[in-house]
Parts: C-alpha cells; sequence; structure tokens
C-alpha cells in the first residue's frame, strides 16, 4: 500500500475521481497480454496477472503529470505511463509502483493541414485522428496494434511498423517535435517547441535529443513520461468521407477510385526477394507486405469461420511466396501508371496477380482494414492470441534471410503441438520508405490458457532471439530490459552499456519503471 | 450458467481496447467514437467491457473481493452490449455474457444489487412493477375507445415503463392497432413485470421465478403471440424467455409490426408530419435481441492449438437486430426528414439508463444521454426519436435538464400523427 | 612538456607524415572564412584509420586537449572547424578517402569521411545511383560532414526524416570508445552482417536509443565519426526541369505545397534572383546582370522518369505538376531569361564549380539558416529586408534559399549575406548585420536547429534551461572529459 501521505498529494493533484487503490480495478492494469509468456520464460504459471499497481493515477494535463512525477521522486515511487495500454508493456514491471494511465489526455490539438503534421495527445486513438485527418485530406502512419490504439504511444514509445508502411515508414521516423516529462519530472521540450512554440521539427538545436528517447524499439514507458508530440501526415488519396455501411461482420466500404489490391504469388523465395526490391524501387505502393498463407486467408476473411475454411481449402497450392499490394493513386494518371508498372514487374519475375485469377477475392473491406491497419487483429482470430518473434528490422534480403533460417526452428515446436502449426510458414513483413527498409517478424499463434504452450512459445522465443546473435539476423523487437540487454548487448558494441548511461543520467532516482527498459545499476 | 464456466473467455481478453469504441471501420470522428458510456465517464479500465473480463477472472481466482467500490464499477454500466458488438468483430469472446454473469454472481454471493435495485426488487415481488405503483393501477392509461379481443392469440404486453410512466406510449399503440384494425388482446390485471430490470441486474433467480409465472400466464391465456412496444420486453421474450425457458412465443415489436402494416396496405399514413427527426436505435431492440441459438456439436483441434467448433457456433453480433423496420416506419411518414447519427444499429450509442444505471446512478443516465443528445443535434434534427419507454424516460429526462428545445418522441407518437388519430 | 608529449604521442600513432605542427599549416586552420575569431591549433593529424582515431582520442583524454574533426576541404564558411580554445588539435579525415561499398541493390553506399561529393557522385553514378545532396555543394565538400550537419537536401521528396540520408555509422566517441550506430550495431561483424543480407541502413538502435541522431548537428563535440552509410536513390533514365517564377514569394507556395503534398518532384526548391544568378554564373558583373533581369523568385522543380517505363512516369508526373501549376495560378517553364532547363540540369548533375557560388558575389558570404514552415517564409523575408536596410546592406547581394524538408513539413530557410571583407569596416559590419538579423529572427520564432557562430550563444540563451542541461548531460555521457570541440554549441 501506498504512503498515505503521498496518495494523499496525489489525489490533490487529480482530484479524487481520478486516482484509486481499489484491487479489482488495479487488477484491470496488472492483467496484461503477453504477461504470461514473460512469466513462462522465468518457469512461474503463466497468468496474465502480472504486478499490481498501488494505486491508479488518472492525469488530465501536463503539468498534473509533473506533479505526479515530482511527487513519485519525493516519496521514492516507481511509476509506468500507458496510453491504451495494450500489453504487458503498458504495466508496472515489479511491486511498489504507480500507473499512470493517460486516457484523459485524448486532445487532438492541432491538425496543420499544409505543412502536414498533427499535434496529439496520448490518448487519440489511430482510428480517431484517421477519422478526423481525412476530413482534410491527410492520414498518418499507424501502427499494427490496431486503430484502438495509440499512434502517439507508438511514435514515441514503442517500435512502429505498420500496413502502410511501404509509404508512411515507421513509426520512430514519423515523430517531430516533443514534449516530454522526465523522470526528474523537469519538462523537456525537444526541437522548435523548445525555440518557438512550433511543433515542426525534433532536432536540436545541434545535436537531436530524439536521440535519447526512443531508438528502433522505443522506450517502453522506461524514461519519463511523454505528454504531447507532433507526427508526420501524409496525403490521403482518396475523398474526405469515409464511407462504411451494412452490418457486423459484412460491412461495406466505398473503395476510392484508383485504389487496387493485388496479390503478387511467386514460385520461390528468389523471385520474390526480386520483384519485392523492384516494387520498392517503382514507388507504387500504399501498402507492401507479406505473410504466410494462412496469413492471406485471415486477412481476406470476416470471421475466424471463414479463415479455417480458407486455410483448408487449396488456397495452400495456390499461395507460396506473395506480396499484397496497394496502388491507391490521386489522378487516373497516376494510378495507369502504378497499375502498368505493378504488371509490368509481375511479368518480369513470374508473377501472377492471385487476384486477377480469382484466386483471393479482397473484400471491399479489405481497402478499408489495409488503410486503417486493422489486419494485424485478424491474427488474434485463431486463439484470441499471437505474438511475433524475431522483428529485425534492414533489409529486403535480411528479411526474406530470416524467413528461410527460422522456418525449421518454428517446426520443431510446431511438432511438440507447442504453437500454431503454420508449416513454419508464419511471418509478416512489410518494407518501409518505399523498399529502403524492411523487417520481418514471426507472428506465432499459442494457446493463453495453455501452460504447456506459453511455454513452448517462450522457449521458441528464446531460440529465436539465440538465432539472431547466432546468424546476425539484427536486433528483434522486444530486447528490453536488464537481462535482455546484458544477452545482446556483448554482441552489438556492448551499446547497454551507453544505455545505462542516458538512464543514469536522467533517471538518477530510478523512478521510472525500468523493467522494459534497462536499469543503471550495472556499469562496466 | 456461472462465472466459472466463462473462464477460458475472460482468460482470453487480450486488453486491446476495441470495446471502448465502436467497430474501428465505423470511426467517422473522434468525438462520436466511445461505445461504452461507462469508461468514457470514470475512465478507469476496469469500467470497460474488457476490464469487466479481467474483474470476472480476478473474482473466480479470488485475487479480490467484493467491495463498494468494485460495486460501482459493476453496476456503472448499463449492460448494452455495446463491448460485446465491438470485441466480436475481431474475437469470439462474450463480454457481454460475463457482465451479466459477473452481476448474477453478485447478488447470489449476497453482495449486490445496488440499494437503490433492492428497494424496486421488492416492488417488484409485491407490486409487479419496479415502481412502487399499485398494480390495479397498471392498465388505467387504457382508453375504452380501442376494441379489445378476448381470446385473442395476440397480446399487446404494455411493459411497467408504458404502463406508468410512458403512457402516450401506450395509448398511441393501442390506438394504432385500433386504427388498423388489428384484432388483440391485453393481459391487464394479469400483466406482471416481465422480469427485464431483475435479470439485467444480475437477479437471475427471482427474475426466472416471474418469467415462469409469466409464461404459464400467457399460455393459460392461449397467447401465440407477443406485441410489445417496449425494447426491453421484446428482448426478453424474445431472447431470454427462449434462452432460459425454452419457450416458443413468436415475438413482434411495434416497429416491425407497423413496418409490415404499410407493407401490406393495412395501415395508411397520410398526414404530414414536417420534422426532421433522427434515429435511436435501442439497445434492446438492436444488439442484444438476437435469439441464442443452442449448440452441440463437438470441438475439434486443428493446427496443433486451435480449437474449432464443429459445426460453427452462433455468433451473437448484433447483425440481426431490429434496425430497418423502424427506419421504414420513418421513412414513410409523409413530411418526415430522417438523418442519421453516426453511431447507429449494432453500434449505436445507449441512451445511458439500462442495466439499473436510471435508478442507482441517475446522474450518470443523465451524462449519457447529455452525449446522445449532443450527437443527435450534430445531425441538425429537431427531434430524436425511438421505439424504447425507457430511452424515452430518460432522453425526455434529459433533454428536460440541459433546458435543449430538442424534442423525442416514440415512433408510435409520429404514427399516430400521420393517421390523424391524436393523443 | 605535456604537450610536447602528446604532440609525440600523435606523431607516433599516425605516423610522421601525417602530423604536422609548421606554422604554415597549423595558419590554414586558424581560420575559416565565417567571423568566428581565429586561433590556431596545435598541431593537425590526418589519421588513416578507426584505430588511429582512437588512440587520437585516447590521447586526447589523457592530456586533456581538444580536438576538431574536419572532414571536409576548404572554403569553410560557418566557422566549427576553427578551434574555439588554445589547446586545440585539429584531425583531418580526408585522408580516410575510401568508398567502402556502392550497393545497388540496397540503394546505399559506405563511406569515409575524406569521400567527397564530386568523388562519390562519380562512383555512385557507375552503379546507376545517384546521392541526395545538399544545393550544388563543393566539390570538396565531405558527404559525411553534410550528413552529419543535417544540411538540408534537394529533394524533399526522399527526406523522410531529417536525418536522411544518414544511416548507419562507425564513430569513436570522445570517451576513446568505438561503437557502431543502427543496425551496424550488431549482432555479428560487419561481414557476418552482409552475409545474413544486410547493408547496414537501419539507422535506428541499437534498441531504445539513436545514438546516430546525438551524432548529427553536434558538430564533432560528442566523436569522431569514421565511416557511415548514406542513403542513394535509383539514377533516372530521363529528367526534365522546369522552372515556375514570381515577383512575390507567397506566389509559388500553393504551388509548391501541392508539389510536396504529392510527393510529385525530386529537386524542389526556391531561391530568390540573388541566388539564382550566383548559382548560374561565376563572376559579379555577370551575376548582377542575370539577377537584374530576372523575376524575384525562382523555383526549380525536377521530374524523373525510371527504367523501362521512364516515359510514362514522366508523362504522368509533368500532366499531374501542370495540373497543380494551374489549379495554383503559376506557370511552369523550361526556361528562365537566358537560363534553360537544361543547363540548370547539368549543374545540378555535379558538384560546383570553381569558385564555389557562395564565394562568387564579393567573396564571403555569410550564411543565416534556420528552420521554419514554408507558409513563413515571406514573413522571415520581409524581416530580413527591414534590418538590412536598417544596416544598409543592399538587398541585391542578400541570397535567399528556401528548401523544404522532411517532405513539405518544415523548410530551411536561408539567408545569405554576401560582402567583401576588403571593405573597409566590411567584417564588423557583417557580423554586426547577422546578429542583428539573427536575433530579429529568433524573436519572429525562426528556429536556429543547426548553430553556427556569431549566433551560437544568442540561440542557446533562446533555449528552455531544461534543453541545455539535457544536451549537456548528453555530453557528458559521450565525451565525459569534454575532450571534442571544446567551446562549441552549448558546452563549455
Amino acid at each position: 500500500m501506498l504512503d498515505r501521505e503521498a496518495y494523499d498529494a496525489l489525489q490533490q493533484v487529480v482530484g479524487a475521481d481520478n486516482i484509486t487503490e481499489e484491487p479489482a480495478i488495479l487488477d484491470t492494469y496488472a492483467y496484461q497480454w503477453c504477461t504470461e509468456v514473460e512469466k513462462a520464460a522465468t518457469g512461474e504459471e503463466p497468468s496474465r496477472f502480472g504486478y499490481r499497481p498501488e494505486a491508479v493515477v488518472l492525469p488530465s494535463c501536463t503539468e498534473e503529470v509533473q506533479a505526479i512525477v515530482k511527487i513519485c521522486n519525493n516519496f521514492s515511487i516507481r511509476f509506468k505511463a500507458h496510453s491504451t495500454g495494450f500489453g504487458v508493456w503498458g504495466a508496472v514491471s515489479g511491486p511498489g509502483a504507480i500507473q499512470l494511465d493517460l486516457r484523459r489526455m485524448n486532445k487532438i490539438i492541432e491538425i496543420d493541414e499544409k505543412n502536414m503534421y498533427a499535434v496529439i495527445e496520448p490518448y487519440v486513438t489511430n482510428a480517431q485522428l484517421h477519422s478526423e485527418l481525412l476530413k482534410k485530406g491527410l492520414y498518418h502512419h499507424m501502427q499494427g496494434a490496431g486503430p484502438q490504439t495509440s499512434p502517439f504511444a507508438s511514435h514515441t514509445s514503442m517500435i512502429g511498423p505498420g500496413f502502410t508502411s511501404a509509404s508512411t515508414g515507421f513509426s520512430g521516423r514519423n515523430v517531430l517535435a516533443v514534449e516530454w516529462v522526465l523522470p526528474t519530472g523537469e519538462i523537456l521540450k525537444l526541437g522548435s517547441l523548445n525555440s518557438c512554440a512550433e511543433w515542426f521539427s525534433g532536432d536540436g538545436p545541434g545535436p537531436s535529443l530524439r536521440g535519447i528517447m526512443r531508438g528502433f524499439a522505443g522506450a517502453f514507458g522506461g524514461l519519463g513520461v511523454f505528454t504531447k508530440c507532433a507526427i508526420k501526415l501524409y496525403l490521403w488519396p482518396g475523398p474526405r468521407e469515409w464511407r462504411v455501411s451494412g452490418i457486423i461482420p459484412n460491412y461495406e466500404f466505398e473503395v476510392p477510385p484508383y485504389w487496387k489490391i493485388y496479390v503478387i504469388n511467386f514460385k520461390d523465395w528468389e523471385s520474390f526477394e526480386k520483384a519485392y526490391y523492384k516494387i520498392g524501387e517503382a514507388e507504387v505502393s500504399m501498402m507492401a507486405m507479406t505473410s504466410s498463407t494462412e496469413g492471406l486467408a485471415t486477412m481476406f476473411s470476416n470471421t475466424r469461420e471463414d479463415t479455417i475454411k480458407k486455410i483448408f481449402s487449396d488456397l495452400m497450392s495456390k499461395a507460396q511466396r506473395y506480396v499484397v499490394v496497394l496502388v491507391a493513386a490521386h489522378t487516373e494518371r497516376e494510378f495507369k501508371y502504378r497499375t502498368k508498372l505493378v504488371s509490368e514487374i509481375t511479368k518480369e519475375h513470374g508473377g501472377s496477380d492471385l487476384v486477377e485469377i480469382g484466386v483471393v477475392k479482397p473484400l471491399s473491406t479489405s481497402y478499408a482494414e489495409a488503410v486503417r491497419n486493422m489486419f494485424g487483429s485478424h491474427a488474434f482470430r485463431f486463439t484470441s492470441c499471437f505474438q511475433s518473434t524475431h522483428g529485425g528490422m534492414d533489409t529486403i534480403s535480411m528479411a526474406v534471410n530470416l524467413a528461410k533460417v527460422n522456418k525449421d526452428i518454428k517446426l520443431k515446436y510446431i511438432k511438440k503441438e507447442l504453437i500454431g502449426d503454420d508449416r513454419g510458414e508464419g511471418i509478416w513483413a512489410s518494407f518501409y520508405e518505399q523498399g529502403h527498409f524492411a523487417h520481418m517478424e514471426m507472428p506465432t499463434i499459442y494457446d493463453p490458457s495453455s501452460a504447456e504452450s506459453c511455454k513452448g512459445y517462450s522457449d521458441y522465443w528464446v531460440e529465436c532471439n539465440d538465432t539472431d546473435i547466432k546468424k546476425s539476423l539484427g536486433i528483434p523487437f522486444f530486447i528490453v530490459g536488464d537481462k535482455n540487454h546484458d544477452l545482446f548487448g556483448p554482441h552489438c558494441n556492448n551499446y547497454q552499456v551507453w544505455l545505462r548511461k542516458i538512464k543514469e543520467a536522467f533517471d538518477p532516482n530510478d523512478i521510472s519503471d525500468s523493467g522494459h527498459y534497462i536499469s543503471s545499476k550495472k556499469y562496466l | 450458467m456461472s462465472l466459472d464456466s466463462y473462464e477460458k473467455i475472460m482468460g482470453s481478453c487480450i486488453r486491446c481496447s476495441n470495446c471502448k469504441f465502436i467497430p474501428a471501420l465505423q470511426v467517422k470522428s473522434q468525438r462520436f467514437s466511445a461505445i461504452c458510456p461507462a469508461i468514457e465517464r470514470y475512465n478507469f479500465h476496469a469500467y470497460s467491457g474488457g476490464g469487466k473480463m479481467v474483474i470476472g477472472l480476478s473474482m473466480l481466482k479470488n485475487r479480490i473481493e467484493y467491495t463498494p467500490d468494485l460495486l460501482k464499477v459493476i453496476y456503472r454500466c448499463t449492460a448494452c452490449g455495446g463491448c460485446d458488438i465491438s470485441c466480436k468483430f475481431f474475437f469470439e469472446l462474450e463480454p457481454l455474457e460475463v457482465i451479466n454473469e459477473l452481476r448474477t454472481h453478485c447478488v447470489e454471493n449476497e453482495k449486490g444489487p445496488m440499494p437503490e435495485h433492492k428497494r424496486w426488487m421488492e416492488s417488484v415481488e409485491t407490486n409487479h412493477n419496479p415502481y412502487g405503483e399499485p398494480h390495479e393501477n397498471r392498465h388505467s392509461w387504457f382508453s375504452r375507445n380501442v376494441a379489445l379481443h378476448d381470446g385473442s392469440e395476440t397480446a399487446y404486453f404494455v411493459g411497467c415503463t408504458a404502463s406508468y410512466r410512458r403512457k402516450e406510449i401506450a395509448q398511441a399503440t393501442a390506438k394504432i392497432f385500433d386504427a388498423a384494425g388489428l384484432e388483440f388482446t391485453m393481459l391487464a390485471a394479469e400483466e406482471y413485470c416481465c422480469g427485464s430490470p431483475l435479470i439485467r441486474i444480475g437477479a437471475r433467480k427471482q427474475a426466472l421465478s416471474l418469467m415462469r409465472r409469466n409464461v404459464e400466464k400467457l399460455k393459460s391465456l392461449g397467447i401465440k403471440r407477443i406485441l410489445t412496444s417496449c425494447a426491453g420486453c421484446y428482448s426478453m421474450f424474445k431472447v431470454e424467455y427462449p434462452r432460459y425457458l425454452n419457450t416458443d412465443f413468436e415475438v413482434v415489436h411495434t416497429s416491425e409490426l407497423l413496418n409490415a402494416m404499410l407493407k401490406n396496405g393495412e395501415l395508411t399514413l397520410s398526414k404530414d408530419v414536417p420534422l426532421k427527426v433522427t434515429y435511436h436505435d435501442p439497445c434492446h431492440l438492436g444488439r442484444i435481441s438476437e435469439p441464442y441459438k443452442h449448440w452441440s456439436g463437438e470441438i475439434r483441434k486443428v493446427l496443433s492449438c486451435i480449437y474449432v467448433p464443429i459445426p460453427p457456433k452462433p455468433i451473437r453480433r448484433g447483425t440481426n437486430g431490429v434496425y430497418e423496420a423502424p427506419r421504414n416506419v420513418l421513412r414513410s411518414i409523409p413530411g418526415l426528414q430522417l438523418v442519421e447519427m453516426e453511431r447507429i444499429k449494432e453500434y449505436a450509442y445507449c441512451c445511458g439508463a439500462g442495466g439499473g444505471v436510471k435508478s442507482a446512478f441517475p446522474d450518470f443516465a443523465l451524462w449519457t444521454a447529455g452525449n446522445r443528445i449532443e450527437e443527435a443535434k450534430a445531425t441538425g434534427a429537431q427531434a430524436i426519436v425511438s421505439c424504447c419507454p425507457f430511452c424515452s424516460t430518460n432522453f425526455k429526462d434529459a433533454l428536460k435538464q440541459r433546458g435543449e428545445s430538442m424534442a423525442f418522441y416514440d415512433l408510435t407518437e409520429l404514427v399516430l400523427k400521420s393517421i390523424g388519430g391524436s393523443m | 612538456m605535456e604537450e610536447k608529449q602528446f604532440l609525440d604521442r600523435l606523431v607516433d600513432i599516425v605516423g610522421q607524415g601525417n602530423a604536422s605542427c609548421e606554422p604554415e599549416v597549423l595558419r590554414k586552420y586558424s581560420r575559416d572564412l565565417s567571423l568566428v575569431s581565429p586561433r590556431a591549433p596545435r598541431c593537425v593529424v590526418w589519421p588513416r584509420s578507426v584505430e588511429e582515431v582512437k588512440r587520437v582520442v585516447e590521447a586526447a583524454n589523457e592530456f586533456l586537449f581538444s580536438l576538431v574533426p574536419v572532414s571536409s576541404g576548404s572554403p569553410h564558411l560557418r566557422g566549427e572547424t576553427v578551434p574555439k580554445v588554445d589547446n586545440s588539435v585539429i584531425v583531418d579525415l580526408s585522408r580516410m578517402n575510401r568508398v567502402l561499398r556502392v550497393d545497388r541493390k540496397n540503394r546505399v553506399v559506405m563511406v569515409e569521411p575524406g569521400v567527397t561529393f564530386k568523388q562519390l557522385k562519380a562512383e555512385a553514378k557507375k552503379y546507376g545511383l545517384r546521392l541526395l545532396t545538399p544545393l550544388l555543394p563543393k566539390a570538396s565538400k565531405s558527404v559525411l560532414a553534410s550528413c552529419l550537419d543535417r544540411e538540408p537536401i534537394t529533394m524533399p521528396k526522399y527526406h523522410w526524416d531529417s536525418s536522411d540520408p544518414l544511416l548507419c555509422t562507425e564513430v569513436v566517441f570522445g570517451s576513446g570508445d568505438i561503437f557502431r550506430t543502427g543496425a551496424a550495431a550488431g549482432p555479428g561483424t560487419l561481414e557476418e552482417q552482409l552475409e545474413s543480407g544486410q547493408a547496414q541502413k537501419n539507422p535506428l538502435g541499437p534498441t531504445q536509443f539513436d545514438p546516430f541522431r546525438i551524432l548529427q548537428g553536434a558538430q564533432g563535440t560528442m566523436g569522431i565519426v569514421t565511416w557511415a552509410t548514406v542513403k542513394c536513390e535509383i539514377l533516372p533514365e530521363r529528367t526534365k526541369l522546369f522552372f515556375a517564377c514570381s515577383d512575390e514569394l507567397d506566389g509559388l507556395l500553393d504551388f509548391t505545397y501541392g508539389v510536396l503534398k504529392r510527393r510529385l518532384g525530386d529537386e524542389l526548391f526556391i531561391l530568390n534572383n540573388v541566388n539564382f544568378a550566383t548559382i548560374l554564373r561565376k563572376d559579379s558583373r555577370s551575376i548582377e546582370t542575370l539577377q537584374k533581369s530576372l523575376p524575384e523568385w525562382i523555383l526549380t522543380i525536377t521530374i524523373s522518369g525510371h527504367g523501362k517505363l521512364a516515359k510514362d512516369e514522366l508523362e504522368y508526373l509533368e500532366g499531374d505538376i501542370t495540373d497543380i501549376a494551374r489549379d495554383t495560378q503559376v506557370k511552369l517553364v523550361s526556361k528562365v531569361q537566358s537560363v534553360s532547363g537544361n543547363e540548370a540540369l547539368g549543374l545540378l548533375d555535379k558538384t560546383c564549380e570553381e569558385p564555389y557560388w557562395k564565394l562568387r558575389l564579393g567573396g564571403r558570404c555569410q550564411e543565416l539558416f534556420f528552420l521554419t514552415t514554408l507558409d513563413k517564409t515571406p514573413k522571415f523575408y520581409n524581416t530580413i529586408k527591414k534590418i538590412a536596410l536598417e544596416q544598409n546592406h543592399p538587398l541585391e547581394h542578400i541570397g535567399v534559399y528556401i528548401q523544404p524538408l522532411v517532405q513539405g513539413c518544415c523548410c530551411h530557410c536561408e539567408f545569405d549575406i554576401y560582402y567583401n571583407p576588403s571593405n573597409g569596416l566590411g567584417v564588423d559590419r557583417i557580423r554586426n548585420l547577422s546578429i542583428k538579423a539573427g536575433e530579429a529572427l529568433l524573436g519572429d520564432g525562426a528556429f536556429f536547429s543547426r548553430p553556427h557562430s556569431p549566433l551560437s550563444e544568442v540561440i542557446y540563451q533562446n533555449c528552455l534551461p531544461e534543453t541545455v542541461s539535457a544536451l549537456r548531460k548528453v555530453k557528458s555521457i559521450f565525451d565525459p572529459s569534454n575532450v571534442m570541440n571544446q567551446g562549441s554549441l552549448c558546452f563549455e
């Protein structure tokens, strides 16, 4: 239980309605997806209940966040903030900490149409922002976690691949200025925000403090609380009204003119790789990604039943190595050119468009789901659960290599019936910024209600991490926390030494929950 | 049915937060993107559908006990099913079932419901209505100008709210039936509460006792078809009665009946009703009015760890709720212009009254209605129309409290105007 | 005594022929063409490997000397390579000038700091690649230094993040530690990474921080970068260049925004007639003549076609930008006065011929550049006009360069103050003008993200104290003994 003086001080800041110690409420913050895997990894009983926070606090503005952080420093209470809080990385990682739920900080502060950036608070969701941006002919990069999650969280704090990455890139590269409450309670304003109270740049003067902010993975709440940020926007290639009709689960989306989905299939990895590079260079894609055949089945289905049916159909024999490309153009000229180029590339590399030959039938809502980054949620259909191993980002070649290397590893665990059987082929890769970068992750189905399956997934994940080290396949997604950093660091220029120094310098009292970041305890 | 029968479902929640918002494909603005009034108002994750699933699991695992604050979390919720629909866009979980089961668990363990609920539970027991009104006044709204047909197999089940609080709905309904030449009867003094208020707050035992009594009575009167102008009663007879008592009454809501009558020419709407209106879908007429389909089959394990029901289990997603009938009726009224809010049909925002909220947390009920009124105003409509006396009560209270010029009408009131009838 | 020991150590590290304390040599490095007061270094060293750089940095830590990294050849205009303290050593990286790798498939090159734009453009071209460059860089400009300085590139369409085109780096931090940033950090050696299909492309990380961003804009105060990977694009088959002119800057902005949003053009920038003329002509007289004949503002846009469908691509691009031009009341032309599009294209294709264009009008140039948004540039132009008037500096000697960045999110706005240093009190007057203009621009909301003399101090005074404190904390991590370019930026 929190020190009464501390609790009262926190209550003074946010008001009695916005703080609680009620165990039932606290448990809804202790419970998180993937906690069961983290627990299985340490030999504990896999349960989704992690540590219970001592209290949950709902601040409404930066000043309240700052006041809370200062109180935490005064009373040596660790804190962890989250936005929508999806996954174990949002929760407190040890006893005695409080949870900051940023739900009340949900304003879209500004949309600068001309200069194409939006300034948002933590709890604006992707769908909310998308719907408001559309009205101004804009859209933003959405992370694959889905439309109900926070772009703010992804851009400032957590990884950030998305289905439209071909044209919108990666969250960490879309951040402009940021307002940040440091673990000490100081407010840091990055870039132009600091100098002239504007949001268009997050760098300087001089070196960029974005350098200590997130990296590839994001600090996962381990270095204070971000309270506002500006993110880059993109020109929406469609009408300014989002038209969806019908009844659940079979909605109908009014597909804008000059949009077309391809599913270009290749017979092997070699031709896939060459073609994927070419599609990138062509600069024609709003979306260009690949998955397994099972992924294809779930992507273009509205229900679990339909997905399973497709998996057991002849889809397996007709789809080997494919790219799902969404071409979305602003003018007829642009559309004609882009579609012509896609056809040329398809022909040149011996591909065939599974949509054209009727093997795959995208629904109208497939277009909508593509741009609202909803496909990732389809992966949950099978067991209401999945998670991905690997995730390193560099080139398309590395992504392909990763897929090849991982297959036999995955099959081992499939054979033991510990994880879902996707023939070892369960992958998801997207390229970024028209093919400049690519990442590859291995979505894996497991049964969260089975201790064996959770442990199996966890063991598989550990082996994947080891493989990434042994075969130099990049640093995967979830290399966060002391243990993982101490594992990977020595193979990666001992980066953990520098990261610890950053933690030490900016969080000298070790107040910002470092469970999914790094602690400053050890120095080399 | 018990809390532990939902353990796997509760434990499958991934805390994705879809339950807080309307299905993502339908989001057209930030302002009208929420589906759950509870979390919108109280903000802690516990208040969401997913939050309550976790609470259910937590309770099952003996991690928590009932406290006054926990009761608030459980009962500051209209059990509108919005979370359920949004969750089922991607998953096959049952948040609303869990919410209902949690309430039942609470009541069966004598920890709930709220004190205000206990008061009207007693009234249901003694007066056969939750309003504390004398039972003998139940039929007092009835005008002798309307012909009743004793022995008819069709009964107009008025419901407590229309009988005691929204008499204009009962009166308009009866007059319309009469004008259309419909032969029907009523239970009059034999009509007791349908049991909806009891079952929604978790008093399942008491509700079942009442429901059994009602079934016996209806059967003894030879009733085969139940007409109702109340979404709550409709949902009870359509969904809960067959679920628990295996009944097979034909259950028709006034909106469905009027729609059919207009199609068949049994009713003509001739008078202009020059009004711009927007239609509010009552939860119990819409998304949570799909009957349960009992399933039997096997669960097969495929692809190592995926469990598939063979044959497929029917999923209640609100697909087959009553959405078009009231709209068709409104579109048939000359001079009336129907404009839609952003949140409609299976993803309509709740009026705020249901699930025991109106009595136990009246401020919250009015707050929720206020949000919906703002949404209605944003359409430019002059009035909200709906088909539920309980929605009606809450909207009228909220409009009055807020000093709004916007009006509220039940569908039947507008139809009555258009057939040249009057109250 | 200590100094001698240090200098001897340096000679030992880099070899006799790669270190000099000759007065003539020191004089060359003691000044540049900026307003920074001259100060001679103690020594100049030319290391040739990362191991030598590391040992030099370690020595500097031991003896507490300041190291000033220099990569580009002269002329230098900004003062960051002039020592700020007496105990300074110039680390001239020009002899580390290998193009380590050109990777067509992954559109990336790996270069050492001494690789110049002239050198690299030619090399990249052989592989069918083109560089993302600043506007007409001098031939001796170091590609790596340009990237580290976050110099604006002329193709905003390819400027996805402010850090582009810089990707991964190898750096010797001020602590003496060697580190590789981004995907280059590992796991694995560079060779192992290449074997697994990588190309040191992902600049982010490793894991939860971005050290490469700390190096950018640091003006050598954090460490010495010994190689970098740099993003490239495909060399087009066909390119077309258009101009659009206006007497008011406002008249070109809607077109620019329209094209930026659609990501249609490659090169896209706006010059005033002064800068346009200085780029196109080489001597003062021709510059002035051309300048007088030109409309006040000239926008340049190129479009290009690639591969087999180069013609189709070019046609659609031309069609779409013409539509945007029509909708924004702008006329696209392929010639401005005597300057043809092909002539301009030819210049953009190369590095700047001698003399460097910023030295053509008067012999010296004091740059004032900052970030803002495109729509605010007219306001800032009015500010500089006002100050120039007050300070009696002719407008014909103020060049303007407006470069949209980060796909349109912000804009580099540059005022080039041309002057002749031998005209009486020229230098002092220019210093005064620069400071006054800088302060006025700051007051109007200009964001000086790349502080250079003479404005560094006032820029940091304008910062919130938390920012300065944070930067100093970062400095103390990567350069704990403060040996890197002491006295620069906000570091003591």
